[in-house]
């Protein structure tokens, strides 16, 4: 009887234990490694950023800002604000899970050994990203997010705590990038080659940028004078022509997996805001005057004959001998640039009320213009006609050439930057905080909406997130409510 | 985490009944079953800085009745009639999914799909809801046409609230007849095709004209379209008085690819005509002796010859994911076939 019983026992242990070895270490996926040397882990947050900065944040609120119109199918119905958080799960996860948990994972291994120039540019990522992030959803997880362990519920910071924080993260960067302490093997750093000098430049773009999105002129004008200072030192996403691995999000998306649903005209052919300032054709609207000619930038930013949407104008995907459009198959996407710095210079000093200052940061920045900068490399330039010669201070003046319905001198001045602006951060969310920046004030880019009397003020929580985590907000705020910065 | 293995439990009661010298019998049976631990592969929280996770996602019930009636209601000499008849309805539930709210397990992420939710019966159809007022009436524009909500809900449930089948089997000497009827009452179906095709202007339902009545109508961007003018759309109220569904409506919210789902879902219930076969067996001395054969049957099959339904465009039986979990959706997938077939068969 005792050998029956031990046997038994021995049986039923044996079961039990098969059923927990059989299920258990289920989610060690070998294929699916859990670390990794932090110079390889660096090169994908950059890439993830690839997707926060270029993919649906830029396409919705290009659409969202006239820079493009959503013309069929889901993109028809985006394009009237009609839009649920199921369509930004891949945002979130992008953000939160391609580039804010690496990060982490990447300063928890690398700044206990010192290694300060590496951890200073991801922390300058992980800036870059929540503070876009927060710009255009508000209230989100940024103290307690991807710290699964302590916090399996991350608390949403409200938007002004994190802008706060981003400050701080990138005052920290600067401070380890500085040090000039562990740079990186080359291959690493696929935007600016590992050079601490542009980062330090870059975390003083982005903080100027941060600090004019809370409307923090002052302080966005300090962080300005030491920001990217030319050109070469911008950081872009690079691109390649391989489909389905490095090609520009936007090509992907309009000329490849999306044919059809974009184009800068509605099917009734009216033109979208952007359109209507800079193509030569449309004269009641063209912002283009003696000083200024915008053809190139035009043909850069747009194909008249379009070919994704044929015979209507469309953000040009093209990459032609003659003509290399902004979203041609491996142009490089801004994220960071010297453009918007300058420009960020001009539009502090006017609200500082610097008038003098305001018109040389801008003149600077149209002599950039004028030798053909700005453009992904010299073709279209070289094949289109372009001008932007020096404006002078009877320009502004009313009655002046920049202000024939006679508003103040200042205002003329600072409704033109404001354009400038708006012209130059072609589908980056940054055009967007703009817009909707100024958008209750009366100088700044004035939209008309693609539907009803309203405009949309805020992206919408992912449907993962609010499924996932019970200290999403509740209710989840539509499009149309407001963001605490914009109150 | 330690996973642990997924563990079924259930009971049933049931009974057999035969009376008449078995000539007529009764089943019924009825059950109840929880799978604890179902090990699914689960989305979290982004903020988590994970996308889904591997776990025991939860519990799952299930609780139902089957019922079952043969009767041999006529025999007399080579003539005889039997009848058969099931029905059964299984309530199935979601009870637990380990902190997450859902889970997809088929269709369209953005449109509709179907998903494990708590509360719901599996593969439940999900998607973008109507915006509503507190008092669950639609929270109309200021044109009078209804608004998007920000988050997905449940939008129907595919399962049947029962399913019956039905037949008889007659025999006359060598004919037979064997007929079979199948019900299912009471499922929701998205027909994905259908509201996918308002967009491009391709159906049926968007190529109607209407005259517009005095007063003129809205259409869905505000244009006031005026009295007596007759146009491509559709009338309709939303409960703020009628206005014009037109391109307007049928290019943005009112089509297939619009995220509000919920107005497409229809009743999916059906009822048809499975099989029905009538066979011929050739059984004589002739056969026997001449050709040393035992038997001929003759036989002509059809297979869903009729069909009952009110969905429009496509037998509701297609099935979009396969074999998956997802069920009561279509996609420009092919529907079910209907067959006939005859056969000889000839026996040594």
């Amino acid at each position: 009887m005792k050998r029956h019983i031990s046997i038994f026992t021995i049986t039923l242990t044996l079961t039990l234990s098969a059923c927990e070895s059989l299920v258990g270490g289920i989610n060690d996926d070998l294929n699916n490694p859990t670390d990794a040397p932090a110079e390889l882990m660096f090169t994908g947050i950059e890439l993830a950023a690839a997707s926060v900065h270029e993919g649906y944040n830029s396409l919705l609120s290009s659409i969202w800002n006239g820079y493009y119109f959503g013309y069929d199918r889901q993109w028809a119905d985006f394009h009237v604000y009609n839009v649920a958080g199921s369509y930004f799960d891949g945002m979130w996860s992008s953000s939160y899970y391609g580039i804010h948990r690496n990060a982490r994972l990447i300063l928890a291994r690398i700044e206990p050994q010192g290694v300060k120039v590496l951890a200073g540019m991801t922390k300058v990522i992980m800036a870059h990203n929540m503070g876009t992030m927060t710009a255009l959803y508000g209230d989100i997880p940024f103290s307690q997010a991807a710290q699964l362990e302590e916090f399996p519920t991350a608390k949403y910071d409200t938007q002004a705590e994190v802008y706060a924080a981003v400050q701080k993260l990138l005052d920290e960067a600067i401070a380890d990038l500085e040090t000039g302490v562990g740079i990186p093997v080359a291959g690493t750093d696929i935007f600016l080659g590992g050079d601490p000098k542009k980062w330090i430049e870059v975390a003083y773009t982005l903080k100027a940028r941060f600090y004019t999105d809370t409307k923090a002129y002052a302080l966005a004008a300090t962080a300005a004078a030491k920001g990217i200072s030319r050109a070469a030192n911008s950081m872009n996403m690079p691109h390649g022509t391989i489909q389905g691995q490095n090609q520009n999000f936007i090509f992907g998306f309009l000329a490849v997996s999306r044919i059809g649903d974009a184009a800068a005209v509605t099917k009734a052919n009216t033109p979208c805001h952007l359109l209507k300032l800079i193509d030569p054709t449309l004269t009641a609207s063209y912002r283009g005057n003696v000083k200024t000619d915008e053809t190139a930038r035009f043909n850069f930013y747009y194909l008249r004959q379009g070919v994704n949407v044929p015979n209507r104008v469309e953000p040009n995907t093209q990459k032609r001998a003659t003509q290399v459009g902004f979203m041609s198959v491996d142009a490089p996407f801004p994220l960071v640039t010297f453009q918007e710095n300058k420009l960020t210079q001009a539009e502090t000093s006017m609200r500082a009320g610097n008038f003098t200052d305001a018109l040389k940061y801008l003149n600077e920045y149209r002599a950039f213009m004028n030798t053909g900068g700005g453009y992904i490399n010299s073709v279209t330039a070289a094949n289109f006609s372009f001008k932007y010669l020096p404006y002078e201070e009877k320009d502004f003046d009313k009655g002046g050439m920049e202000n024939t319905d006679g508003i103040t001198k200042n205002d003329a001045l600072l409704r033109e930057i404001l354009e400038e602006r708006y012209v130059t951060f072609y589908c980056q969310t940054i055009g967007w905080n703009d817009e909707r920046r100024n958008r209750t004030s009366p100088v700044g880019i004035k939209l008309t909406p693609n539907s009803g009397d309203k405009l949309p003020w805020r992206f919408i929580y992912s449907q993962n997130e609010i499924n996932g985590n019970p200290l999403a907000p509740k209710p989840v705020p539509g499009p149309f409510e407001i963001m605490s910065i914009y109150k | 985490m330690l996973l642990r293995p997924e563990r079924k439990t259930e009971w049933e009661i049931g009974t057999d009944l035969r009376f008449l010298q078995d000539r007529l019998s009764v089943g019924f049976t009825y059950y109840k079953n929880t799978i604890k631990d179902l090990l699914l592969e689960v989305a979290v929280a982004p903020s988590t800085g994970f996308t889904s996770r591997y776990t025991n996602a939860g519990t799952m019930s299930n609780k139902g009745w089957e019922g079952e009636l043969t009767a041999e209601i006529f025999r007399r000499g080579a003539f005889n009639i039997d009848l058969v008849g099931n029905i059964s309805r299984n309530i199935n539930r979601v009870e637990d999914l380990a902190g997450t709210d859902q889970i997809v397990l088929g269709g369209f992420s953005t449109l509709t799909s179907s998903v494990a939710k708590v509360g719901y019966s599996l593969s439940a159809l999900y998607g973008g809801t109507y915006l509503r007022k507190a008092d669950g009436t639609l929270d109309l524009n200021a044109n009078g046409f209804p608004q998007l909500s920000p988050t997905y809900g449940v939008i129907g449930d595919p399962n049947p609230k029962y399913r019956a089948g039905f037949g008889t089997n007659i025999n006359y000497k060598s004919f037979s007849l064997n007929v079979l009827f199948e019900t299912f009452q009471g499922s929701s179906f998205a027909p994905n095709t259908q509201s996918v095709l308002y967009n491009f202007g391709t159906h049926a339902d968007v190529g109607n004209e209407v005259t517009i009545p005095s007063g003129g109508l809205k259409n869905y961007s505000g244009t006031v379209i005026e009295a007596g003018k007759t146009v491509r759309g559709n009338i309709r109220d939303f409960g703020a008085g009628p206005v014009l569904l037109d391109q307007a409506w049928y290019t943005t919210l009112g089509q297939g690819f619009s995220a509000l789902q919920e107005q497409f879902i229809v009743d999916g219930s059906w009822t048809r005509l499975r099989e029905a076969t009538l066979s011929y067996k050739w059984n004589s001395a002739w056969l026997k002796e001449k050709l040393r054969l035992s038997n001929v049957t003759l036989s002509a099959t059809g297979r869903n010859l009729f069909l009952w339904t009110g969905v429009v465009g496509i037998d509701p039986e297609t099935s979009l994911n396969g074999t998956g979990n997802g069920r009561g959706q279509d996609y420009f997938n092919n529907p079910g076939s209907k067959s006939v077939v005859f056969t000889l068969r000839v026996n040594y």
